[in-house]
């Protein structure tokens, strides 16, 4: 059988083989080795050069956690330079912020919008409520109810006041995701973002109450309740609580007018669980739904 | 050229030994179903998250990987190790070398897949897209990997039959590959590579696993049966080789086309376009052997099933290969990645075109390792009729969803995200009953197969002389 042309087949043969290497080492293996992708330094939102800082324990954990519910098969995790990304997401990921990541968590689909930069954008209470109910936070949600990272309550129902070890190490994971850039939500120095020219407010018609209903019950209701009244399903896991509508009182100002609630939509509660509102509702949908908080006053 | 006659070699000895291609094809059998039951059951959720209860087994994720390792190691590797222990002692002319070892592979292979997939369940994923069996159970996988190639190795080196056919390259090329790709995307990759390399990487692996894998055992089927089914010869061996040595060449280097537009470096990127791209040259090549070894033979597509799975294939192969390529630019990733338009072209290449082809074989061999004729042409009409369908209304929907996602969320202004899920939900509806038309039809399939070998008609003279394998 040791005839030339079988060695010669059996050469062949090696070059198809080494085609594969050819490419892992072209494509893949030179810039692994190279391109210093593995360094820990990003550009942080300023522009500086800064350490990215390691996981810790209870992070480790979570990431653990992440990996073993397959949660990114759902949730992508890197902005791109391109499309509504930036708009919705935050700034572009960099290498260095993946430094850590053994494996690497990207995802390749969004049946769920992308955490690259999800750290800082809620307070854990959030997340803790959103985490047991999705549904109650966002009507229409289609992410499973993660119960069983909660205490049981004593009707069995999962008590989001007391996530388990492995609970808080999940949410750890997802508070410390993009948040290498430094606080880039809130920058120093600057004016807190937001418009800047003070809106003026529509005449509220029961049309626009209508579908401000239709918001405030998709969008509103997990924390602020049905009622309004500040008791929805994850409002338990909050500090502070959420807004209680029906007394008609607003922390800033007291007494506050519609185009400070249109702020407060805009750019959300700093330290609280309320966040910006800017990119997800648009403006006529603002106005809609404050119309409709309007009527909880009794 | 060479001539492989199974009928001058049979009267000499049997050289498949066909317990174990039917006890593997069995086996495949039932992933099949299951598999697709996980897909089901997972599709379900997207409309109903609440289905199923609170089950941490049963929560979408893990169902969503069990699903997708159940149908491509599950299904299709069990089926791809059983047609490779029939189509290689009947292209070299010999038995396999070491009976006993293709026992212990098709054995430890059943039990090891099945702790993996098991192990999912429980929530023990690696979090390897495409490779989510922990690495407890990497480690036997890589071995059984390398056990099966040897051996393939040693009985081609031993072989009667001097010409090596188109297939058999595929094979060698196809297990020697992943071996190779298994141990470098599970034990390495996720261990040793940070990050930003670990993800290049990480595509360089999933993409090899569908086309240094699933490609080259899908084209080795065709290329085997597709002469042997239509008894003309291959149309054109020199453009078989193109085919084989394009494959070789641009496939490794796609890899990068999953994470376009992300940290990994630009140039690798468009390096993965642009082979993406060149790949249309080993598909079309392949695709014109179809047709030009078809020419005379279309009449079978009315009575042959295997000749209609066959061609459909093909059909959804033209089809993968215009839209893998288009999709890989980056104007178009734009759009559609990250929405359900990548699903469907994922199941488009696996079930459309890859699993049908396994159908051919199994529906041509089956008589053969049996016994006995196909029990129910009624059942084979029902399974090719209710994959068709289901398929069609499968990937149009996601194709629909893709786009209409891809195009709120990039193309508008102020969509929030969950509109976006709210929009689509519909056609997540239409795709689970899709998905549900082609699991019947699947059922249908391993029933009719059940049937046949407990209780098909006889195989005759007749049907003998019908269906010599003849490769010319």
């Amino acid at each position: 059988m040791s005839n030339v042309t079988t060695s010669f087949k059996g050469a062949m043969l090696g070059a198809g083989v080494g085609l594969y290497f050819f490419a892992f080492f072209v494509g893949y293996a030179y810039p692994a080795f190279f391109s210093k992708h593995d360094v820990p330094k990003v550009k942080d939102y300023k522009g500086n050069i800064v350490a990215v800082r390691g996981y810790t324990e209870q992070e480790k954990l979570g990431k653990a956690i992440y990996i073993r519910e397959n949660c990114w098969i759902c949730h992508s995790q890197f902005v791109r330079p391109i499309g509504g990304d930036e708009k919705r997401y935050g700034p572009v990921s960099q290498a260095g912020e993946y430094a850590y990541d053994f494996p690497h968590t990207f995802g390749t689909r969004r049946i769920g919008p992308d955490l690259a930069r999800e750290g800082g954008k809620r307070t854990d209470g959030w997340q803790y409520g959103h985490l047991a109910n999705p549904q109650a936070m966002t009507q229409g949600s289609i992410m499973p109810k993660f119960v069983w990272y909660f205490e049981k309550k004593e009707d069995g129902e999962a008590d989001i006041t007391r996530p388990t070890e492995e609970g808080k190490a999940l949410i750890s994971y997802i508070q410390r995701l993009g948040t290498s850039i430094g606080d880039w939500r809130n920058p120093e120095g600057e004016k807190a973002a937001g418009s800047t020219v003070a809106a003026s407010a529509p005449t509220f018609t029961p049309q626009m109450v209508k579908e401000g209903k239709v918001v405030f019950e998709g969008n509103c209701a997990g924390c602020h309740g049905l009622a309004g009244n500040g008791q929805g399903p994850a409002a338990a896991a909050l500090n502070p609580k959420p807004r209680n509508f029906t007394e008609g009182k607003f922390k800033y100002p007291v007494n506050a007018k519609d185009s400070d609630l249109f702020k407060t939509l805009e750019i959300g509660v700093k330290g609280s669980a309320m966040p910006a509102w800017k990119d997800s509702l648009s403006e006529a949908q603002r106005w809609a739904v404050i119309s409709y908080v309007r009527t909880f006053k009794k | 050229m060479a001539v492989v006659s199974e009928k001058a070699i049979s009267q000499k000895e049997e050289v498949v030994d066909k317990k174990l291609v039917r006890m593997s094809l069995y086996y495949a059998f039932v992933w099949l179903l299951v598999g697709m039951l996980g897909g089901v059951l997972t599709s379900i959720k997207f409309n109903y998250p609440d289905f199923l209860g609170y089950i941490p087994w049963l929560a979408f994720g893990r169902l969503r990987v069990f699903h997708l390792n159940g149908v491509a190691f599950g299904w299709f590797t069990t089926a791809a190790f059983g047609m490779a222990y029939y189509m290689v002692p009947k292209l070299t002319g010999i038995k396999m070398v070491w009976p006993k070892v293709s026992y212990v592979v098709v054995y430890s292979w059943a039990v090891v897949s099945t702790i993996g997939q098991i192990s999912l369940l429980a929530g023990y994923s690696q979090g390897v897209e495409v490779g989510e069996w922990p690495v407890w159970v990497d480690v036997p996988v890589s071995m059984i990997f390398a056990l099966i190639t040897t051996q393939i190795f040693f009985t081609i080196a031993n072989r009667k039959e001097k010409h090596i056919y188109v297939s058999l390259w595929y094979l060698t090329a196809g297990f020697t590959w992943s071996t190779i790709n298994y141990v470098l995307g599970n034990l390495i990759n996720p261990y040793f590579f940070a990050g930003v390399d670990n993800a290049a990487i990480q595509g360089f692996y999933l993409h090899s696993v569908v086309g240094l894998w699933i490609t080259p055992m899908g084209t080795a089927m065709l290329y085997y049966f597709m002469p042997v089914i239509t008894k003309n010869p291959v149309y054109s061996h020199k453009l078989s080789m193109i085919g084989f040595w394009g494959l070789a060449l641009f496939y490794p280097f796609t890899g990068a086309h999953h994470y376009l537009f992300s940290p990994i470096d630009t140039w690798v990127q468009t390096i993965a376009i642009m082979s993406s791209m060149m790949l249309i040259m080993p598909v079309w090549s392949v695709i014109t052997n179809q047709v030009g070894t078809m020419k005379g033979k279309w009449h079978m597509l009315s009575s042959h099933i295997e000749v209609k799975f066959m061609v459909l294939g093909a059909v959804f192969y033209v089809i993968t290969c215009f839209q893998g390529p288009t999709q890989a630019l980056r104007s178009m990733q734009q759009i559609i990645h990250f929405t359900d338009w990548v699903v469907g072209h994922a199941h488009l290449a696996i079930y459309g075109v890859f699993t049908m082809w396994t159908w051919a074989g199994i529906y041509y061999i089956w008589p053969k390792l049996t016994g006995r004729q196909i029990y129910s042409q009624k059942l084979s009409g029902w399974h090719f009729w209710l994959s068709l369908v289901g398929f069609a209304i499968m990937a149009l929907t996601l194709w629909g969803a893709g786009l209409v996602q891809g195009g709120m969320l990039n193309l508008e202004s102020n969509v929030a995200f969950i509109d976006t899920v709210k929009a689509i939900s519909p056609f997540w509806a239409v795709r689970t009953v899709g998905g549900t038309l082609m699991m019947l039809g699947a059922a249908c399939f391993v029933y009719n197969m059940y049937m046949t070998a407990k209780v098909g008609r006889l195989v005759d003279e007749d049907f003998v002389s019908n269906r010599q394998e003849v490769l010319v």
